[in-house]
């Protein structure tokens, strides 16, 4: 079995944490639903993209397309339940305009910038990667802040700690996709792979996040 | 890939990988400086509370060994003084009441500092007796259950879970507009529950202001005794606390 092989299997780890996600339902805390959708969406993404390329022989970039744009309002969305807990609803108002104006963008990417058949439109990739780190950062200093138990066992922090390295990097190597340089298909399909990696330690760390949702909201204050 | 492609590309995987140790290097960082902070504002509560107890138990010792005993002397003298007048009389038999009063009160006042049950005994009884003290005012009916024999004693965790109790059901006195409070203490697989559930007016957990000293306090002592703190409350629907503390088992 060749390395790329292993490496596509290798993605639906995400599968396994959608799976703990889905036994767990009922019993996690509400506030972290948003996180179990993204990762169903993100695995039934993983089986029917596998489908339309290896049984069907389709391309697959209108799904990838598609599928962005309510992958990034579930983040937006788990981002906002977050927030809600920390202090009151005050930053409500704050995540629906994010999310329109993100809505907004996806929509000038796909429809005006590019088209929605087009090998992954990298703009609104770049954009929502850009707000879902800088979202993830401000999360882990409020938990460094406000959290009393350890942090490697706490699932929110995990969550965040393999958006920041997944949306870092992606973000980063989506500027390849975005510049059109006169560089081979095997050169991009090699920064692709790197990609490829990283995802797999974030679904790794996502299998452990989702090990871990709290049953139960702890009451917590800042220091 | 031509070697140009083969140079640009090996040049971005090392600029990934240092990028990668740095983000890495970042996450170990906060964890390890999390875990030192945790552990100082530990001995920082530590230091805090138990200088708090120690002061509580001597004011309470001053109260009730120094202060009672002088009291009761004075009560003494002043029933002793025989009454030229029927006026005297009835003002010797006042000043008495009123150093009944002011004894009792001083009691009342050394227990809430440092219960002797606490002290001779242990959280269950301590507790027992505050709660028999609120029922018998009738300002509040609390139903108490517990559901296993002893706990193993720990003098330092029976006082901070006294103490949180007590500003719990202090809190429901004088602002939850409560009449039915269900206490429960239970004790499945070495994890201690305490279960303080008020039919009162809740409040709402997500206000700004939500989260004075009486809470903080409560915190740190639950925090002190590695436990967690559970606050389920909604306004018009009560509110329901729940404390779990690890407890070694019974040697």
């Amino acid at each position: 079995m060749s390395i790329r092989i292993l490496l596509d299997w290798l993605a639906y780890i995400v599968g396994i944490a959608a799976v703990i996600g889905i036994i767990r339902y009922k019993k996690i805390i509400k506030s972290y639903r948003p996180f179990v959708y993204f990762l169903c969406l993100g695995f039934v993404t993983e089986i029917i993209s596998d489908l339309l390329i290896r049984v069907f022989q389709k391309d697959n970039s209108l799904l990838l397309n598609v599928y962005v744009w309510p992958e990034s309002l579930l983040i937006l969305w788990q981002f906002r339940n977050w927030a809600a807990i920390a202090r009151g609803n005050s930053k409500d108002n704050n995540y629906k305009i994010l999310a329109i104006v993100l809505s907004a963008f996806w929509l000038i990417d796909n429809l005006f910038v590019h088209n929605l058949h087009s090998k992954l439109n990298p703009l609104y990739r770049i954009i929502y990667g850009f707000v879902t780190v800088y979202l993830s950062i401000d999360q882990i200093n409020k938990l460094i802040l406000q959290e009393r138990t350890k942090l490697l066992t706490d699932a929110r922090f995990l969550i965040c700690a393999a958006f920041v390295f997944y949306y870092a990097y992606k973000a980063t190597l989506e500027v390849f996709f975005a510049i059109n340089l006169p560089l081979s298909l095997e050169f991009y399909k090699q920064i692709f792979d790197i990609v490829i990696y990283v995802n797999l330690f974030a679904n790794l760390l996502f299998v452990l996040a989702t090990t871990w949702i709290p049953t139960r909201q702890k009451f917590s204050l800042p220091y | 890939m031509d070697s140009n492609e083969t140079k640009i590309f090996t040049a971005i995987l090392i600029a990934a990988s240092i990028m990668g140790v740095i983000i890495l290097f970042f996450f170990v960082t906060i964890l390890k400086h999390h875990r030192q902070n945790l552990l100082l504002n530990k001995q920082k509560l530590l230091a805090e509370i138990t200088t708090l107890e120690k002061e509580r138990r001597r004011m309470a010792a001053d109260l009730h060994d120094d202060l009672g005993p002088l009291l009761s002397a004075v009560k003494l003298q002043v029933n002793s003084v025989e009454a030229a007048t029927r006026e005297d009389q009835e003002i010797i038999e006042k000043s008495g009441k009123h150093l009944d009063e002011m004894i009792m009160r001083i009691r009342e006042i050394a227990g809430d500092l440092m219960p002797q049950l606490l002290e001779r005994k242990n959280f269950m009884a301590a507790v027992h007796a505050y709660i028999d003290r609120i029922n018998a005012t009738g300002a509040l009916r609390i139903e108490y259950n517990e559901d296993f024999p002893e706990l193993p004693p720990d003098r330092n965790r029976d006082i901070h879970l006294y103490r949180v109790t007590q500003e719990i059901l202090n809190n429901i006195l004088r602002h939850a507009k409560a009449t039915q409070v269900n206490f429960t203490i239970s004790l499945p697989s070495n994890k201690l529950i305490i279960s303080i559930k008020d039919n009162g007016i809740g409040f709402d957990t997500n206000r700004k202001d939500f989260g004075g000293q009486g809470l903080r306090n409560m915190l740190s002592r639950v925090e002190l005794l590695n436990g967690e703190l559970y606050l389920d409350s909604v306004t018009g629907q009560g509110t329901n606390f729940v404390i779990e503390i690890p407890v070694a088992a019974k040697s």
